[in-house]
């Protein structure tokens, strides 16, 4: 049971699509840049800012953003943070004609028919960016490994009690739970106290121990993957190595699972393989003053019951 | 408890904190008798520091009495008297286990945010930041300490505190930035800095069997106790050119092992100060790298630079084609406190040197925001300013 592995690149016909959009956009991002660049009196007219030498100087700084974001969408080999970047720039120009719009001498008509201009081209940098990153099939691939300490023998044995697992090394609340040979449940609590569940399948090849699930048809977050454990070299423990593919759920859970994982879903991964380590090379997770509330919290000792005791494997 | 918190730039007070509890039945609650302000914690006061949140507890250097243990600490009593290490280490990962102490990858909770800034992360250490994991400091009456088995060193009773406090911090940290020179008899050694961690790095320098100390700075305080208790010589940095005259020291042929106990906020005169400052004020370069750039070029072919001084981000201008073409070899690091604070204690306690010769001031703990403004502006020839939550 593999899954994709990053960078094998589907390439759908929805991924083709992206990309020329992609590359469209980076082409209108170097010739509108070039423009703000070479005649910003005239661009600063046409968007209804007077034509003011302070004005031509922010219309240049913008132009000169967009020729980067453009160079970079167009020749980067990922070009999702360029695109990332346009939407910041989208947002900036926003907010300039927006200021521009508060001086008396604006022509209003033409800066509101500009922001919208630009509004619609921050949707379609954020749809472009937001589907690259998916990758073609809307599926969100990662790769995440981490070296411990420990032969692979022992790592293994303490993967395969995965229940423990999220307790262990996430602090919130998913949780799995082995339901006999090969079948697991797992469950993810939503703000409010409702629990979504799905089973997936399990199997583990004892031979190169390696584990593998995947949800079945009817799961609320498809998703499937692999933890292998293999010998790091010079005798310096096991690199355990987590592949992972899910489709982003719409709506609500969707909405939840983007909070919890964050603008990197790969962070949490990482997050969780670092805790294990901790974990089996230590006894138990380490926290600090700080990272033991939930949130930015000053580094300063926990009022009285405002924590969990950590407890020692 | 009361406890020395950073509420912004330049802005620290004194405040009611929570008493720390046992976390982690291997942590150990220890009642600090002594507390030092570090250079590096200007870094803090001045705000040159990302991810301090306001009510961060300060303070790295200090010892005390263990009041508390959790059930799994072996190593410790209650009632026993310890020097604690900033650096925050687990010993049974891959950095300890090589008695690189302050790489530990187990103990910074916040390593993805060290990992974003510096491609990996670095252990956790008390009071220093978030990137460093958030961990309340020891400018307090009380702290909790990670780890009590593997960074809390016991004293004997019969030497003051004053005398071993420095094994928390300083005086290993000045030491490591001697030892990474690879001091060979007759070597002559370069130290950029003569802060309390230069003071420990010349001292070292000679206890590691250097023949000729050189003292750089520019305040007149720091360069004569350079001269009276470490009996370096000294080069004021503002009186004639700096690098001539280490050349004519040395006949042409420059320091073996240049010693950077400056770091991020170096100060200079002229062209080249103006220019790093203004970098700095554009954040278009993070860290003031003069010092550094001074110990490669005056450095001899062959020789070593050691840099123990603090920087956090990135510089600019670095003398590439000084170091590649002449040999250099750079060494760095934060120091592997743990792997020298047994040795050192015991040097101390054979009498080679004294560790007090450095401290200038005494406060309590409520003078500490005081204090901080003393040690910024070096007013009243302070060098290094102990702190006593409890009294003398």
């Amino acid at each position: 049971m593999v899954t994709h592995k990053e960078g094998s690149g589907a390439h759908s016909d929805e991924d083709r699509r992206n990309r020329r959009l992609a590359a469209g956009l980076g082409w209108f991002s170097l010739g509108v840049g070039a423009a703000k660049l070479l005649a910003p009196g005239a661009v600063a007219r046409l968007v209804g800012m007077e034509d003011k030498r302070a004005w031509r100087w922010l219309v240049r700084s913008c132009g000169l953003r967009e020729v980067t974001a453009g160079l970079g969408i167009l020749f980067r080999p990922n070009p999702v943070n360029a695109l990332r970047a346009r939407v910041i720039g989208d947002g900036v120009d926003l907010a300039a004609l927006g200021i521009a719009m508060g001086f008396g001498q604006a022509d209003r008509r033409r800066a509101t028919m500009a922001t919208g201009v630009v509004l619609g081209v921050t949707a379609l940098d954020t749809y472009c960016s937001r589907s690259l990153q998916a990758g073609g099939d809307g599926r969100i691939r990662m790769r995440k490994s981490i070296i411990i300490n420990r032969a692979p023998e022992e790592v293994f044995r303490f993967w395969r009690q995965i229940e423990r697992l999220p307790e262990l090394v996430m602090d919130y609340d998913l949780s799995v739970q082995q339901q006999g040979e090969g079948f697991s449940q797992w469950q993810v609590r939503m703000p409010g106290g409702s629990v979504v569940a799905w089973d997936a399948e399990f199997q583990t090849d004892p031979q190169t121990r390696e584990i593998a699930w995947h949800t079945n048809g009817d799961a609320r977050i498809q998703n499937a993957g692999s933890v292998s454990f293999e010998p790091a070299t010079g005798g310096r423990g096991t690199i355990v190595t987590v592949d992972l593919e899910y489709v982003p759920p719409a709506g609500r859970l969707g909405a939840h699972l983007a909070r919890l994982f964050g603008a990197e879903p790969g962070q949490m991964i990482e997050a969780a393989l670092r805790r294990i380590k901790q974990v089996l090379e230590t006894g138990a997770v380490v926290r600090s003053d700080a990272d033991i509330h939930a949130g930015m919290h000053p580094a300063r000792p926990p009022k009285r019951g405002h924590f969990k005791q950590i407890a020692v494997h | 408890m009361k406890a020395l918190c950073w509420m912004g730039k330049k802005d620290v007070r004194v405040q009611n904190v929570p008493d720390p509890t046992i976390l982690d039945q291997r942590d150990a609650i220890v009642k600090i008798t002594s507390t030092a302000i570090c250079g590096s914690d200007l870094h803090l006061y001045n705000g040159f520091v990302p991810t301090m949140e306001k009510g961060d507890i300060l303070g790295h250097e200090f010892m005390g009495e263990v009041v508390e243990i959790g059930s799994e600490v072996k190593k410790l009593r209650v009632g026993d008297r310890v020097v604690v290490p900033f650096t925050i280490s687990c010993g049974n990962c891959f950095s300890c286990r090589k008695g690189l102490f302050s790489l530990c990858e187990n103990s910074n909770p916040n390593a993805w945010m060290a990992e974003k800034l510096w491609g990996y992360s670095p252990a956790g250490m008390f009071g220093y930041s978030h990137l460093t994991g958030g961990f309340a400091g020891g400018q307090a009456e009380y702290a909790r300490v990670p780890f009590a088995d593997i960074g809390p060193l016991k004293v004997p009773q019969g030497l003051r505190d004053n005398r071993v406090l420095f094994l928390s911090d300083i005086f290993p940290t000045g030491y490591m930035g001697a030892e990474m020179c690879a001091i060979e008899p007759g070597d002559t050694v370069a130290v950029w800095g003569c802060g309390p961690v230069g003071q420990f790095a010349m001292k070292s320098a000679f206890l590691l069997g250097a023949e000729r100390v050189i003292g750089i700075d520019r305040v007149p305080a720091r360069l004569r106790m350079a001269r009276e208790k470490v009996r370096a010589e000294t080069l004021n940095y503002e009186e004639g050119d700096l690098m001539s005259r280490l050349k004519s020291m040395t006949g042409g042929r420059g320091p073996d092992a240049c010693i950077d106990a400056v770091g991020m906020e170096a100060h200079t005169q002229g062209v080249l100060y103006a220019y790093d400052r203004a970098k700095q004020a554009l954040m278009a370069e993070s860290d003031r790298p003069i010092a550094l750039r001074e110990a490669i070029l005056a450095c001899r072919n062959g020789g070593t630079v050691s840099v123990i001084g603090v920087y956090g981000g990135f510089i600019d201008k670095f003398p590439m084609g000084s170091v590649m073409n002449r040999s250099l070899t750079i060494k760095a690091g934060q120091c592997h406190v743990q792997r020298y604070m047994r040795p050192l204690l015991e040097r101390i306690q054979n009498e080679e040197l004294d560790p007090e010769f450095v401290i200038t001031h005494e406060f309590p703990l409520k003078d500490a925001p005081y204090a901080y403004d003393l040690f910024q502006n070096k007013q009243d020839q302070c060098i290094k300013v102990v702190l006593k939550p409890h009294g003398t």
